[in-house]
């Protein structure tokens, strides 16, 4: 495997004045109007969501947020993880980098 | 309005043969046309208590059940349904004929777009209503059934139908379809169970359908809030246990098992959202069907106890 590219770049919510969700049990399940799917997030997914919900945030930043939240370090694994979940968000539309 | 039962049998026989009989099941009409003898015997024994409307007026749904064609009732009988002119079930043997009358129903309740139809037997006793999700296999009809033979009323057995608009279940009050060893369990349970002709070598089985207490019947127009979902799982010989069932895990379960979820959109998310919001959420697994019964009784009677002591503390504080 190469190296991961590092992505500096803000991500936000996807229009989140339009989308409706629950959190229970640490899962958030989100209902995407335009797409009419929706999504169940996992506890990571769903802090991230939470996060993006407040303002939008760099792969660092949300790492790093979700870190302290964890009581734990922003490793580079964690900023990995924090990357993939972005981009599913950006497949699924409910998320997308700021230009 | 009439019921089925206190109407003429003779002029109904005759009307299920030409203009079709008005029934209503669900807040629906239904016009139920067949030349069918042993299904007009299946819908006057099994719906004795449901309302039939005379004359014309709105049909939401027009189903018949005929032959396949003029020679078809006398040489290797085969017959065939139409809903509202289009053929829904293809041809089959004629002894599926009531079968393919109870799917047929089921088929038209799926389309209802109004409300939001979960996989789920329902039932209520004293103000608490109890979701029963669960696919085919379950349990769930099972337990409804127990449930029902000892004095809960029954909404339905196979569809919960929640209203958008105050997340209110809608009674069906239709036959419980009950299959296989569930027939002899249920008939052993309750001595005065009244079935219907048993219906063997189906896909599913042997099948036979419990005919529902009048009281559910002629109660089906009063719409009750849910309190309780409960997920039931049958296994040989298992002891009873009752645990609490992740909010997150029960919308998925209800979701994926939704008739119409998938086509409702926010309203559906909405409705069911609210209905996981404002439910206790259990799963229940049984071996034997008196302990089932036993703890349905003892955790809906736990849930009075203390809505009463909630509502006694409000009006107090």
């Amino acid at each position: 495997m190469g190296a991961q590219t590092i992505d500096f770049r803000s991500w936000r919510l996807l229009q989140p004045a339009g989308l409706v969700w629950r959190c229970w049990d640490d899962e958030y399940i989100v209902f995407h109007p335009w797409s009419g799917m929706t999504h169940y997030l996992d506890a990571i997914a769903g802090m991230v969501f939470e996060l993006l919900l407040d303002r939008a945030a760099t792969v660092h930043d949300l790492a790093t947020a979700l870190a302290a939240l964890a009581d734990a370090p922003a490793t580079d694994t964690l900023n990995s993880v924090v990357q993939q979940v972005l981009r599913r968000f950006d497949a699924i539309g409910l998320a997308e980098p700021m230009p | 309005m009439t019921r089925l039962g206190a109407a003429p049998q003779a002029a109904l026989r005759t009307q299920f043969r030409t203009v079709g009989v008005r029934l209503r099941l669900a807040g629906l009409c239904f016009n139920l046309r067949t030349d069918i003898p042993a299904v007009i015997e299946h819908v006057l024994d099994m719906y004795i208590g449901h309302e039939v409307e005379a004359g014309t007026g709105i049909n939401d749904f027009r189903v018949y059940v005929s032959y396949t064609g003029p020679f078809r009732r006398f040489v290797r009988r085969r017959i065939q349904v139409f809903i509202d002119s289009d053929t829904i079930i293809e041809p089959l043997p004629l002894r599926f004929a009531c079968l393919a009358l109870e799917a047929a129903l089921n088929a038209c309740i799926n389309s209802t777009a109004s409300k939001l139809l979960l996989h789920a037997a329902v039932v209520e006793r004293d103000g608490l209503a109890a979701i029963l999700p669960g696919p085919s296999g379950s349990g769930k009809s099972t337990l409804c059934a127990a449930l029902v033979m000892r004095g809960w009323r029954l909404l339905s057995d196979e569809h919960a139908m929640l209203r958008p608009a105050d997340g209110r279940l809608q009674p069906v009050g239709r036959p419980i379809s009950l299959k296989n060893e569930s027939i002899a369990l249920i008939r052993a349970w309750a001595s005065d169970s009244h079935f219907s002709a048993i219906f063997g070598n189906t896909s599913e089985g042997t099948i036979a359908y419990l005919r529902p207490p009048i009281d559910s019947v002629v109660r089906t127009l009063e719409t009750v809030a849910p309190a309780l979902i409960v997920l039931p799982t049958w296994r040989v010989d298992v002891p009873v246990t009752l645990e609490p069932l992740g909010k997150s895990e029960t919308f998925r379960l209800l979701a994926d098992d939704s008739m119409n979820y998938h086509t409702t959109q926010r309203i559906g998310f909405d409705t069911l959202a609210g209905l996981v919001d404002s439910c206790a959420t259990y799963r229940l697994s049984y071996g034997p069907l008196a302990q089932a019964v036993d703890a349905m009784e003892t955790l809906a009677s736990r849930m009075r106890t203390e809505r009463a002591s909630s509502i006694s503390a409000t009006a107090t504080a």
